[in-house]
């Protein structure tokens, strides 16, 4: 087992170095003239070219590369061109916010999900299992960003049920500020007992997240369908059924216990994929987070921001994968380790 | 019996197998659905001239005094900011849609099938090589590699279909691989290596043709995905540029109007949504169906 974990780690390593290089050579090698672009579309010759200097880009691309996988570890991501602050220092503040948006969005997704691809499961052929396979294709179908204009339409446009941006009503942003502890406003104004900010924060929530819901939740419902009839097949709970075990109980506490485990795969996967797509939502939800920091970027040319996030959540996306693997290694025991 | 016999007698087996395949997927109605609205597609797209009630609006058309109409007989999905009457802009946008599938999935194959190929086949440490760097590029959520890379190129359409195929072809690398491996062993391959032909030769007239049925299966499942992924990186400015009627754009464009206007955001994004909710009703059925596991009449 720990040789296997071991293991793992190592080909971890390995393959969170591969993504280095990828960024090293999407961020330094396919630009035409990076050094252009630091300088800005104004500057002269000569400034291009002590930009060259100062970059380091008149060296050979592997002392580049040392140059920038050291800056990497040593924390330095690089200065954002338009914040004109240190990339991870802008990572810093954005993330929190992104982090509530895909937290809640995700919890949003697994409760409904589960128990749609479990009755969706246990309902094969039928009306509620058609229904359910249509809605769960549909949602990874979705175009998020077009999502949030509909909701927006309708709850703020028309309904005046909800607001249509942003994390908190700008005068109450002012009339009661709220201390940074999680720099989640939900959680904090809750742990502050802030009740005036955390109703209006968690009103701002609701079309984000359920916006951000709509693809994990038809992955999850899918794979918990899938993996349930896989269970619901099986000998034991054929025995069970034969013992008397009510039906209600060999679904949700013999089945669900053993096909859960391919959905909390893809509940870890989507979770890094989330925290990617969430510019899409944020641009249009006015969310400050991560994501909206990205799409700035993006719009900006602003490139070192660009490679910060793409490193960060790529990161991200390797240690879940890690971690999943060990966990299912650990709890699984067909699972080959050797 | 000749040789001949056997191969129509194969041809005949493999024709009935195909016939069951598509009685089976006649019989998943959420299939017949999805490839049902592909075909409408590719049908809208190819008669987008004779269908399309003002052709001149898919381009720079400016037409001030119809700015923003609501939808009617005369503009059935509305007009923009411009006048232009968006229905025809959608039967226009159909065209783009299929073409970026077809050009990024085309790419994506190209890059992903040859790699995939020489890795099952050299196996050691070419095909450790080849894996590892897959690996590499599957360790990025899609979208992000893709926004990345189209960031850096600059905003085009046809930049945008590279970004998206240069994060796709990992997956295409993977399955045909493992097609390769298996190949390797099998009879005709060794009969042709002990006659001397060359690798080149064995890898791509030989081993090729066996191993890239999934592929294409695949690759046609991946068509709505590929589609969001581009109109994605529309909305955010990478891709198409004004005045393509590409959807993504179309929605981002009408974000200035969606609260007034709503048919502005709303008809182009429906038409991202029923184009991909197809390919993937499609997809679904397919998969089921060559699934052993869960394929049953």
């Amino acid at each position: 087992m720990l040789r296997y974990i071991v293991r793992r780690l190592a080909l971890g390593l390995v393959v969170l170095w591969g993504t280095t290089m990828v960024t090293f050579f999407v961020a330094r090698v396919v630009p035409s003239d990076p050094a252009a672009r630091w300088v800005g579309p104004r500057a002269t010759v000569e400034e291009i070219a002590r930009a060259r200097q100062e970059l380091g880009l008149d060296k050979p691309l592997y002392v580049q590369y040392i140059r920038y996988m050291s800056d990497l570890l040593h924390g330095n991501w690089g200065t954002s061109f338009v914040t004109h602050q240190p990339v991870l220092k802008d990572i810093a503040t954005y993330l929190p916010a992104s982090l509530e948006l895909v937290i809640s969005g995700i919890i949003l997704a697994i409760i409904i999900g589960v128990p749609l691809g479990v009755i969706s499961a246990t309902h094969k052929g039928g009306l509620i299992d058609h229904l359910s396979r249509t809605f769960s294709i549909g949602a990874v179908s979705l175009p998020t960003f077009w999502m949030a204009m509909i909701l927006q339409l309708i709850f703020f446009g028309h309904l005046h049920l909800l607001p249509v941006g942003g994390r908190l009503d700008m005068s109450i942003q002012l009339a009661y500020p709220v201390r940074r502890i999680t720099g989640s406003y939900v959680l904090d104004s809750l742990l502050e007992g802030n009740w005036t900010v955390f109703g209006n924060s968690l009103l701002h929530l609701v079309l984000p997240a359920v916006t951000l819901a709509a693809y994990p939740l038809g992955l999850i419902t899918r794979m918990t369908r899938s993996s349930m009839l896989e269970v619901l097949n099986e000998d034991y709970i054929r025995v069970a059924r034969a013992y008397g075990v009510s039906e209600r109980r060999i679904t949700y506490w013999y089945a669900l216990k053993n096909a859960i485990g391919p959905t909390v795969t893809v509940v870890a996967l989507t979770f890094a994929y989330s925290l990617a797509g969430t510019f899409l939502i944020e641009a249009v939800f006015n969310w400050p987070g991560l994501g909206q920091y990205a799409a700035n970027a993006v719009i900006s040319g602003d490139y070192p921001a660009i490679m910060g996030v793409t490193i960060l959540v790529a990161a991200l996306y390797v240690v879940l994968n890690l971690a999943v693997d060990i966990v299912h290694a650990l709890v699984d025991p067909r699972i080959k380790t050797g | 019996m000749s040789v001949m016999d056997i191969s129509s007698g194969q041809r005949r087996a493999r024709l009935a197998a195909l016939r069951y395949d598509l009685y089976l997927l006649r019989k998943n109605v959420l299939s017949m659905a999805g490839l049902v609205v592909v075909v409408l597609l590719v049908l809208a797209a190819a008669v987008a001239p004779v269908l399309a009630p003002y052709p001149a609006d898919a381009g720079t058309q400016v037409h001030m005094s119809q700015q923003l109409l609501p939808p009617s007989w005369a503009h059935l999905f509305g007009t923009d900011e411009m006048g232009r009457d968006i229905f025809s802009r959608v039967l226009y946008g159909a065209r783009i849609s299929l073409g970026i599938g077809v050009f990024t999935i085309g790419l994506a194959l190209l890059i992903g099938v040859p790699l995939g190929l020489v890795a099952g086949y050299a196996g050691g440490v070419v095909d450790e090589v080849i894996m590892r760097v897959t690996d590499v590029f599957l360790s990025f959520p899609p979208l992000l590699l893709a926004t990345a890379v189209s960031a850096m190129l600059g905003p085009s359409l046809v930049n945008a279909m590279i970004a998206i195929a240069i994060a796709w072809w990992p997956w295409y690398t993977r399955l045909i691989r493992g097609q390769a491996v298996s190949l390797r062993e099998r009879g005709f391959v060794e009969a042709a290596r002990a006659t001397g032909v060359s690798h080149l030769t064995i890898v791509f007239r030989h081993i090729l043709p066996n191993a890239v049925a999934p592929v294409i299966v695949q690759a046609s499942m991946d068509f709505g995905s590929v589609i969001l992924e581009a109109a994605s990186l529309s909305f955010l400015g990478l891709g198409a540029q004004p005045p393509e009627p590409e959807w993504g754009l179309m929605v981002s464009l009408g974000r200035n109007f969606f609260l007034t206007d709503w048919w502005y955001v709303t008809f182009p994004g429906l038409a991202i949504l029923i184009t991909v909710l197809g390919f993937n009703l499609l997809g679904d059925g397919l998969r089921e169906i060559l699934d052993p596991k869960t394929r049953e009449v």
